[in-house]
This record gives structure tokens, C-alpha cells and sequence, in this order.
């Protein structure tokens, strides 16, 4: 009987903590900020009255929240983009041996272990119109005196951002896309030289469709951690100028721990959180990551 | 397949055409492959160069690339700055919060794995704890730990990191298990052992590779992680990520004090980032691509 029965809680026993701890760190304060988004919880007003949903149409018509939904998809957008090209484009070079290799491999991977924060530093510095180098460099480069203040104007801020995410990310996007070029039977490359297939032709009916899980990985696990995106904000521009380049985490950070508007920022994180889960749900059908491994 | 090879035979110019391009490729990858590792050292170079840079020539315009004198005045400003007491904050957190999780992650993923635990939906619901934005999950997190009156201290920090690093161990773990031989565990049942035993004597000690990889990948994210710190640190514990943020709080930005903790805080992850490289990929990807 005392078999039988720690059969059944044993397993049960071992993912207690691991359950136990993130309900703890998750699940409760989830509750507790959904009934707070019902309540108008205000730094200037006294006490903290019921409002119903009128927390979540404040949401639905506030602009700004919107705007930073827009400023979040564009920089995801665009980093991703280009992360996945040179991504790409590194890999099919790197997939072949030569002189070096693995040395170079670890040195193009560094900017991923940093952390995110000191990247936006570095490169703050690095942008920076007068003593930052990269003015010089393009002075240097283009042959005229060039003097862009980069993160003063919405365009170059973007710019600014961008390449700095592009810098941090795309060596994991290459190394992803590394490993599924590596693991490719060299079989399959072979009979279609053999045939006289182009390079092009090699590369879009063989590589391209063998890849796509490997891309679908890449894409889903950039995309989602980019959709975060923080760290470098707060460290290149802090939205500015104005709101212009201020993210969704930001912007939530600020109604939050600027604005102190605990009723108004526990709707606008609900909304994100359901958001983002009904997204995840979606991709993860699409691209059907495979369940049992 | 007589009819190609007769055609190759036949045109001798083409071969040589061929071996010309191939020098050209060649050169053309390394040049390629030499502009990327400059793109991407880069950076580093330069913060490692600020720190070790005058005030004077850090703020030159136009920026001077080789100073001709160093100075390591900067590692001493960090230390009046309270620099090294946050090099120390980070490496409690980083370091308490990977031994909580490997044993606990550990255990989760051992059941998930050995008995399906919470069938397939359980490691995918942990799946997306991860992929939460940390200022959603943190504000009402910060709300329930005000009430708990931990806010500013390393418990509440390292709850945090638990949330990512959790799911993440589960399926390096999840991976890892699988590869051990399902002989080895039978053999031991026989034998008489527990199903704890199993676990303790025959499962760990041959995933204890994985094991350590994993640990080395949460110490990482650990030590990087920036939103739950920046809100739930005040004064007492101060992580090194938020550490760097407070220097530019001041009139004139410190950038040699900022090069120098840069260079700090860096330094240990690019070790253990090296040491764990076959492991990189595995990593990124939590077990999903090998």
C-alpha cells in the first residue's frame, strides 16, 4: 500500500517547489493585480476607489500605450530583419572549415554575453556626436566632415537602436542557424551538385525548406525576447526625443514607477500579458515546434 | 552521366575559370569574416580602452583611438563609487539563485521527463512564463512584496530570477535526461535502488554535464538581467546592472568609471560563456535546437 501510494506522490513531490515557487512569484500577484485593475489607485487622490473597467477603456483609447506598441513592432521589425540576414548570411559562411574558425566563432559571439545594459552604454558612447567614434569613423569613411547628433533626432535614434540591437543579437540568430546548416546531411549537397543545380537553386530548394524549424526557433526566440526590449532603451534614449522611441516595457515602467498610477498600469500590463500569450499561442501552433521533442 | 564527364574533359579553360573563383571566394570570405569580428569587437575594445583612458582624452573630439598614457584611476573610482559592493550583490544573486535552481529545476524536469508529469502542457506553460515581459510580471510582483516587506533585499531579487531561469532549466534538463541511457535506470531498479535512489545515484551523476552547462547558462542570466533588479533593488542591494545605470544620474557622465564597471561586469560572463561554447546553441534555444 505505502508502494503504491509514494508512487503517485513522488512525482508530484519533485515539481512541487518548482510549482510552489512560481505560483508564489507569478500566479498570486497576477490575481492581485487584476482585482486592482478595477480600482483607481492614484498618487494624487485618496483612497482607492471601484471604477469597474474603466481602467481598461482608459487603456483602449490611450494613445501613448499604442504608440509604444507601434515603436516596439517597428524595432522588432527592423533589427529582426536584418539580424536574420546576416544572420544567415554569416552562417553559410561560417558552415564551411577554414583557418581560424572556431577562434573567430568565439569572438563574434561575445556581444551576446554581455549584459544587455552595458551594451546600451557602450554604444551611447559610441554614438555620441562629439568625442564618440562613430562620426569619426564615417568622417573618415565618406571622405566629409560628418557630425549627425544620433540620438537627438527620431530617425537616427532609430537607427541608433537598431544597429546597436543588431550588434548584441545577431550572433545568436547566426549561431542558431550555424548549427541547423551543420547538422544538414552533406549527402543531399552532393546529389544536387551532381544534377547541376546553381548555387541559388541549391540554396532555395534544399537549404531554405530543410531549415525552416531552425529559422522558426530563431525568429520565435528572437522575437519574443526582443519584443521586451529595455534594457537598451533605457540606456540609449529613455524614449526620447519625446516619446518617440519609448517601447511598451518602458512606457509601462513609467505609469507604473514615474506616474504611480497602480490601478491604470495593472490594466495596461494585463492587457499586454494576454496580448503576448494569445500571440504565443498562435506562433507556437504555426510553427508546430515539435511537442514531445 | 558519360555524356557530362565528356563535356568536362573537353573544356580545360573552364577548370582553371573554376579555381580562380574558388581564390576569389576565399578571399572574399575572409574579408567578409575579418569585417565581423572587427564589427563585433568593436565595442568591447572601446569600453575596454575608456576605462584605462584620461578624462581628458576619453572627452576629446575628435575621439583619440591609442591613448599614449594609461590610468587605472578609474578601477579606484569604482570602488569610492561602492562599484566592487554591487560586483558582490550580483554574484550573491547570480550565485544563490543558480543553486536554487538547478536543484529545484532538476527535480521538476527529472519527474516531467521520467513520468510525464502534467502531461505536455506543463513544460509548455513554463515555455511562456518565460517569454513574459519582466516589467508586466514584475509590477504586480513589486506590489505583493511591498506588502511582504521584502523589497530590497537579495530574497526578493533571487525569487525574481527564479522566474526565467525555472522554465529554462526544466528543458535543458528535459533534454539532458532523455540522453541517458534508459538501461542504466532499469538496471539500478532491479537492483533494488529507490526511485530517489535512481535519481541520486545513477541520473545525476550522468547528467551532471548538463547539469553544469545549465548552471552556467542561469548564472549568466542571472548576472545580465536588468528589469526585475532595476525595480525591486533600492539602497541596500544593488545588482550590478543597476549599479551602472546610477552613474549617469549626475551632471557630468563618469564614462571612464562606466568603461571600468563595464569591463568588471563582463569579464565573468565572457569565461564562462568560452568554457560553455559546445554548449552555446543548446543554450539560446533551451534544448529545442541541438
Amino acid at each position: 500500500m505505502i508502494r503504491l501510494k509514494s508512487k503517485k506522490t513522488l512525482p508530484l513531490l519533485f515539481v512541487l517547489p518548482t510549482m510552489g515557487i512560481l505560483s508564489f512569484v507569478t500566479i498570486f500577484p497576477f490575481i492581485y493585480a487584476f482585482v486592482l485593475s478595477f480600482f483607481q489607485w492614484d498618487y494624487q487622490i485618496m483612497g482607492r476607489p471601484f471604477i469597474g473597467i474603466q481602467n481598461y477603456l482608459n487603456v483602449f483609447q490611450d494613445g501613448r500605450y499604442f504608440s509604444a506598441l507601434g515603436t516596439t513592432v517597428i524595432i522588432l521589425s527592423a533589427a529582426l530583419g536584418l539580424e536574420f540576414m546576416l544572420g544567415l548570411a554569416l552562417a553559410l559562411i561560417f558552415v564551411e572549415e577554414f583557418k581560424g574558425r572556431n577562434a573567430v566563432l568565439v569572438m563574434v559571439v561575445l556581444p551576446v554575453m554581455m549584459l544587455p545594459i552595458v551594451v546600451g552604454y557602450t554604444w551611447k558612447l559610441l554614438w555620441n556626436d562629439q568625442y564618440g567614434p562613430i562620426n569619426h569613423i564615417l568622417t573618415g569613411l565618406l571622405g566629409k566632415e560628418i557630425n549627425i547628433l544620433w540620438l537627438a533626432k527620431t530617425p537616427t535614434a532609430f537607427i541608433s537602436i537598431i544597429v546597436t540591437d543588431l550588434w548584441e543579437w545577431t550572433p545568436f540568430i547566426f549561431l542558431i542557424l550555424l548549427a541547423g546548416l551543420t547538422s544538414l546531411s552533406p549527402e543531399i549537397y552532393e546529389a544536387a551538385a551532381i544534377d547541376g543545380a546553381s548555387p541559388w537553386a541549391r540554396f532555395r530548394s534544399i537549404t531554405l525548406p530543410l531549415m525552416r524549424p531552425v529559422i522558426g526557433v530563431a525568429l520565435l526566440f528572437r522575437g519574443l525576447e526582443s519584443f521586451k526590449i529595455f534594457d537598451i532603451i533605457v540606456a540609449l534614449t529613455q524614449g526620447a526625443p519625446g516619446t518617440s522611441t519609448e517601447t511598451i516595457s518602458l512606457y509601462l515602467y513609467r505609469i507604473g514607477f514615474q506616474y504611480f498610477r497602480m490601478g491604470y498600469a495593472s490594466a495596461a500590463n494585463i492587457v499586454l500579458l494576454v496580448a503576448v500569450g494569445c500571440f504565443l499561442v498562435v506562433a507556437v501552433r504555426l510553427l508546430r515546434i515539435e511537442r514531445g521533442g | 552521366m558519360g555524356d557530362k564527364r565528356h563535356i568536362y574533359t573537353n573544356k580545360e579553360p573552364k577548370r582553371i575559370q573554376k579555381r580562380k573563383n574558388l581564390k576569389a571566394v576565399k578571399i572574399a570570405r575572409y574579408v567578409i569574416v575579418g569585417l565581423a569580428v572587427a564589427f563585433a569587437l568593436f565595442p568591447i575594445v572601446w569600453t575596454v580602452l575608456t576605462s584605462v583612458k584620461f578624462p581628458s582624452d576619453i572627452l576629446h573630439s575628435p575621439p583619440i583611438w591609442l591613448p599614449k598614457e594609461l590610468t587605472f584611476a578609474h578601477y579606484i573610482g569604482v570602488q569610492e563609487l561602492n562599484g566592487y559592493k554591487s560586483f558582490k550583490d550580483s554574484l550573491i544573486i547570480a550565485g544563490l539563485s543558480t543553486a536554487c535552481v538547478v536543484v529545484i529545476g532538476s527535480l521538476a524536469a527529472y519527474s516531467i521527463t521520467r513520468w510525464k508529469t502534467g502531461g505536455k502542457s506543463f513544460p509548455f506553460g513554463l515555455l511562456t512564463l518565460r517569454v513574459l515581459p519582466p516589467i508586466a510580471v514584475v509590477f504586480p510582483v513589486f506590489l505583493f512584496f511591498k506588502e511582504l516587506r521584502i523589497i530590497d533585499t537579495y530574497l526578493a531579487i533571487i525569487l525574481m530570477h527564479l522566474v526565467f531561469n525555472l522554465p529554462f532549466t526544466v528543458w535543458m534538463m528535459r533534454g539532458f535526461f532523455r540522453e541517458i541511457p534508459q538501461e542504466a535506470q532499469e538496471s539500478a531498479r532491479i537492483d533494488g535502488c529507490s526511485e530517489v535512489g535512481v535519481f541520486w545515484r545513477v541520473v545525476l551523476p550522468l547528467a551532471a554535464p548538463g547539469l553544469i552547462v545549465t548552471a552556467m547558462f542561469c548564472f549568466i542570466f542571472s548576472w545580465q538581467e536588468y528589469p526585475y533588479a532595476l525595480i525591486l533593488a533600492r539602497r541596500r542591494v544593488i545588482p550590478l546592472s543597476v549599479f551602472l545605470p546610477s552613474l549617469f544620474g549626475q551632471q557630468m557622465i563618469m564614462w571612464g568609471e562606466v568603461g571600468a564597471i563595464s569591463t568588471i561586469s563582463m569579464l565573468p560572463l565572457f569565461a564562462l560563456g568560452i568554457l560553455a561554447r559546445k554548449y552555446f546553441v543548446r543554450g539560446l534555444t533551451m534544448g529545442t535546437v541541438k
